[in-house]
């Protein structure tokens, strides 16, 4: 009996001596990413926060994506080769990189695994996919060329369904969906409505509908204020709403940003037009109280601007040289990342939310120009 | 230095010495004489036979010559451009018979378009372009001549081929009393529909790639060649010359995007006639002459099937007309060339889906050039300095209602000059030494001033591209062995290109810069007289020297750092075996070098041709393979070329050419 408590207890000792080990392997790993070298996941310990840089060159000719650790801003730049036109998002510990029109093609990552491809599939040559949202094992895909948002199986991405949506295209048959967001159960999604023959010049009205992704049906369908909410949605989970960037057309200063209330399912009253915003919508973000855009203005130079929803008072925290700035994105309510598309001095900046200074004096290299950011755990 | 080159290359020029002592040989090497224009540039003369199995299309034509570069998009006949020494294919300017035709929209010229069948020679000009031509460009001048008549003679042509490429042409000349015309008729068809892969959009999932043909690839083409002189007195002979081609063909699209009707047609039309008036005194002669070029293009995609975004129907039509004197005088030992014409160009486009969209943009030119080449000795050396000056006046009237206002109006004037000192040394009868340093200045065309009022923006401030170029080298001409060595470094500044400003348009700025030095080696060894062999090699370092981080010292794109071409074969009593391999290294679709993943890999690409000469019929049979091992490169990211090919023709003259009754036309 002694024998095999001893045994027992020299195997555990063994067992953690053994995990050990491997925490010292992913510790080893992480701090290797600010080398470049692989990434790899934890296995036991605290996820730390990454962020995953979708780049672009400055002729869009080709593109890649970089990874940055949160805690010490290292980069493992260029990691790898994805199409000139793409967004991603993380769910599940997954990233889904959306290669839009030309490529149309969805391809899903494992940071876990230094970003081994997991799966890369088609959704329909010449589609242009757009955005997608996870839900539980259904993966949605929206589509600017096609008036059906499909739904694929998370656990081997073969199609499974699809929501038909061609009751909102305009017309030139299209309906242009574009951005898809999860809360609470359930799935938002902006339609366009863009005419296609008039350079994609905004129509009559566009469209914010609801969808319920467990059955993958359209429970509401709110007409917008303005047109085009192509700048995209941004979420306030504390206070429930959800905050549309509707850019209506291009020089225009026709359009707005309009207040979305989850719980009683109707646009507020409030706005805030793009006239006080000093030109056309680009991109949103929102922390604290504080709704964060992109301006490009009447010369086309753009401009990150704050707008403090409890003071109402606007603020420019960032000019850039000419048409620089590209995708904003908010970290942990705390920070606001900037992508700096610079031609002389690329790179990624970040501003504090609560006095919107910057914190970085020169911009984070991230190998080719960023485009946009997520942020995941690892 | 290139991998495979010592296999091919020492063994070849070991062989030389046999050249020099072999006791047998074929004078095939033409004699070199002092030219009297640009006597220090590096310039390569194609003479094309009529073997009519050897050339399939004109990237075939041009393989081979040193410092020169062809991208294609596809299969025969598919959109082709032409690089000199690294320099891009906008900045190349092209003329057919002195007319240049590169499109006044945008400057890239599509050479598949030309009529390669009735091409008698092309001369290449890596650098400083003759003042006959014009205002020299900062990527050089090719100068395609087409047939003239050499004596009464008539011919006929037929060839067949892989992916149903037929083509036949007619041929009839006759010269009498010192005048003499030749009449050219060709078409050529194409299916196009090779086998390749499509990736589906998917590059790193091999699951659902499939194979298939190329589809919407097909392409027809019709030619007619005249021209005509005639010495009207002593010192007086005329020459014109009419070329109107018409090019019709679907456009297939990338791999994994293929179209089924987009289509684009081509109509240009080149008129030119000349007027030598010969005083033979210190006035030796002056051309007095006038051009027409017409251009007529119409690319459908009415289905949106190339943009998936719009589907649009673009018709866009120019005419050029030219004006121009070139008196050359020679005293002392001066021989001075100078050139002055006036250009006027209107270039119309409209989409007639967009009906709203319609541009009218028109440009004139005034140039003055000269050149002066100075015996410095006798028979030794030359001192070559060149001068070129060009106004430019341009207007454009937009009617969208998009991005410009309607009908606003843009206008600039501008004025951009050129010189070169260059000097050629006779060391010897067969050895020659060269060297030229030219500042030069690519003027913006209509396209990247004042864009399409729809998504490009005009930017009617944007500079000249500017080059500096230097090169050096010797030439070696003798009966058994042609030697050819150069050296290029070539520095070029405010290259355009075009910048997103806005969340849908772009704009040209003056933001990028270049450094390409190179080397070239050219050596023809004459073994034997049977024997046939050829070698031609090109290095060249084409690197990215803009201040823009992502692209600074990287390769610039579709540009190879290695390019290797060899041709050897036996010709025995009419009957022909050639067999060529060349070899391209690595290069990069874009800018920062990261595409495609890796690099697109280096090829080797051999060739076979079998020709037979029957004298008793003047007939000539050929069969030709292309591409044997099957190599499936890419020279555009998305646009598969051919794989291996075959092709069967026949060449028949007539009334062979008894003697040699040349009416002068050049």
């Amino acid at each position: 009996m002694k024998r095999i408590s001893i045994f027992l207890l020299g195997l555990v000792l063994l067992v953690f001596a053994c995990s050990d080990e491997q925490e010292n392997s992913s510790r080893d790993a992480l701090d290797d990413a600010s080398s470049g070298d692989a990434i790899s996941g934890d296995t036991g310990q605290q996820k730390e926060d990454y962020a995953f840089i979708v780049n672009a060159a400055p002729d869009y000719k080709s593109a890649t994506y970089s990874v940055m650790k949160i805690s010490d801003r290292s980069v493992s730049k260029d990691k790898d080769v994805i199409f000139t036109d793409a967004v991603a998002k993380s769910y599940n510990d997954l990233i889904y990189v959306v290669n839009r029109l030309g490529a149309d093609n969805i391809t899903v990552l494992d940071p876990k695994k230094d970003f081994a491809l997991v799966r890369q599939f088609s959704v329909g040559a010449g589609t242009n996919p757009q955005d997608v949202a996870v839900y539980k094992d259904k993966l949605f895909v929206s589509k600017q060329l096609s008036n059906t948002i499909e739904i694929y199986s998370t656990s081997d991405y073969s199609k499974t369904g699809g929501i038909d949506i061609s009751k909102y295209a305009d017309a030139d048959g299209n309906a242009e969906p574009q951005d898809l967001l999860i809360y609470k159960d359930k799935l938002y999604l902006t339609v366009l409505r863009l005419d296609k023959n008039n350079f994609y010049a905004p129509t009559d009205k566009s469209y914010l509908l609801v969808i319920d992704p467990a059955s993958s049906k359209i429970e509401k369908e709110i007409e917008l204020g303005a047109t085009n909410p192509f700048a995209g949605l941004a979420l306030d989970a504390e206070n429930e709403r959800i905050f549309i960037a509707e850019t209506g057309s291009y020089g225009a200063n026709d359009g707005r940003i309009e207040f979305y209330s989850i719980s009683s399912g109707f646009i507020t009253q409030q706005i805030i037009p793009e006239s006080e915003w000093g030109g056309d919508l680009n991109r949103i973000a929102y922390a604290k109280n504080r709704i964060f855009t992109v301006i490009s203005d009447a010369n086309f130079n753009t401009v990150l601007k704050s707008y403090d929803l409890v003071s109402s008072k606007m603020q420019t925290v960032y000019q850039a040289n000419g048409f620089s700035i590209a995708g904003i994105s908010v970290f942990d309510n705390s920070e606001l990342y900037l992508c700096d598309r610079d031609s002389k001095k690329p790179g990624l900046r970040i501003f504090s939310v609560d006095d919107l200074g910057q914190k970085t004096t020169d911009p984070i290299d991230t190998g080719l120009p960023p485009v946009s950011l997520i942020f995941f755990k690892m | 230095m290139v991998r495979i080159f010592q296999p091919f290359i020492f063994p070849f020029i070991l062989l030389i010495p046999l050249a020099v002592f072999s006791s047998e040989y074929e004078t095939e090497v033409r004699t070199y004489k002092v030219l009297t224009e640009n006597p220090s540039g590096f310039v390569e003369v194609l003479h094309l036979n009529d073997d009519p199995s050897k050339y399939v299309d004109i990237s075939d034509i041009l393989a081979g010559t040193t410092g020169v570069q062809m991208n294609r998009s596809g299969g025969v006949d598919s959109f082709s451009t032409v690089m000199i020494r690294g320099a891009s294919s906008n900045s190349v300017d092209i003329y057919v018979n002195g007319v240049r035709i590169n499109p006044l929209y945008m400057s890239s010229c599509n050479l598949s378009l030309l009529p390669d069948e009735l091409f008698e020679r092309i001369e290449i000009y890596k650098g400083f372009t003759p003042v006959r031509l014009g205002f020299s460009n900062t990527g050089g001048a090719v100068n395609i001549v087409t047939r003239k008549g050499r004596g009464e003679y008539y011919g006929l042509k037929f060839s067949y081929g892989s992916f149903n490429t037929a083509e036949s042409g007619f041929f009839m000349s006759d010269s009498k009393n010192e005048s003499g015309y030749l009449l050219s008729l060709y078409i050529r068809h194409t299916d196009g529909d090779y086998e390749f892969v499509n990736h589906n959009g998917t590059p790193d999932n091999k699951d659902d790639d499939v194979i298939k043909n190329r589809q919407n690839n097909y392409r027809n083409e019709y030619a007619l060649s005249l021209s005509a002189g005639s010495r009207l007195s002593k010192y007086l002979r005329v020459n014109i010359s009419l070329i109107p081609y018409y090019s019709s063909g679907g456009v297939a699209g990338p791999e994994n995007l293929e179209t089924k009707d987009a289509f684009y047609n081509s109509l240009t039309n080149i008129f030119s006639l000349e007027n030598h008036i010969q005083l033979r005194s210190i006035l030796n002669e002056i051309v007095i002459g006038y051009s027409n070029l017409y251009l007529r293009t119409e690319m459908n995609d009415e289905l949106g099937e190339l943009n998936m975004l719009f589907a649009d129907v673009t018709d866009t039509s120019g005419i050029k007309n030219t004006f121009y004197l070139s008196p050359d005088f020679h005293f002392f030992r001066n021989n001075i060339v100078l050139k002055l014409s006036y250009s006027d160009e209107e270039t119309l486009r409209t989409s007639r889906i967009k009906k709203s969209e319609k541009y009218t943009g028109r440009r004139k030119e005034y140039l003055f050039v000269a050149e002066d080449n100075i015996e410095v000795i006798k028979d030794r050396l030359y001192i070559i300095p060149s001068f070129g000056l060009k106004g430019i006046n341009d207007d454009v009237v937009y009617s969208s209602g998009y991005l410009m206002k309607e009908n606003e109006r843009v206008k600039s004037d501008d004025h951009i000059r050129n010189y070169r000192f260059g000097l050629m040394f006779r060391i010897s009868d067969e050895l020659l030494f060269k060297s030229n340093y030219s500042d030069f200045s690519r003027y913006p065309d209509m396209y990247e001033l004042f864009g399409d009022g729809v998504y490009i923006f005009p930017n009617p401030k944007l500079k000249p591209e500017r080059g500096e170029l230097f090169d050096a080298g010797f030439e070696f001409f003798h009966e058994r062995l042609v030697l050819k060595f150069a050296v290029f470094n070539n520095k070029y500044d405010d290259l355009i290109n075009f910048w997103q400003n806005s969340q849908k348009t772009i704009k040209s700025e003056n933001i990028a810069k270049a450094g390409i030095y190179g080397t070239e080696i050219y050596i023809r060894p004459v073994f034997h007289r049977h024997i046939v062999s050829e070698m031609s090699y090109t290095h060249q370092e084409p690197i990215n020297k803009s201040d823009i981080p992502s692209f600074r010292n990287k390769i610039l794109p579709f540009r190879y750092t290695d390019n290797l071409y060899l041709k050897c074969g036996l010709s025995v009593y009419g009957l022909k075996l050639i067999y060529e391999y060349s070899y391209s290294s690595q290069n990069y679709f874009d800018a920062a070098n990261f595409l495609p993943k890796g690099g697109m890999p280096e090829r080797s690409i051999h060739n076979l041709n079998l020709s037979y000469y029957y004298r008793a019929w003047d007939l000539t049979f050929g069969f030709y393979i292309k591409n044997i091992t099957d190599v499936r490169p890419m020279d555009i990211a998305g646009y598969p070329l051919p794989g291996r090919m075959f092709f069967v023709g026949m060449y028949k003259t007539f009334k062979p050419l008894e003697k040699e009754e040349k009416y002068e036309t050049d």
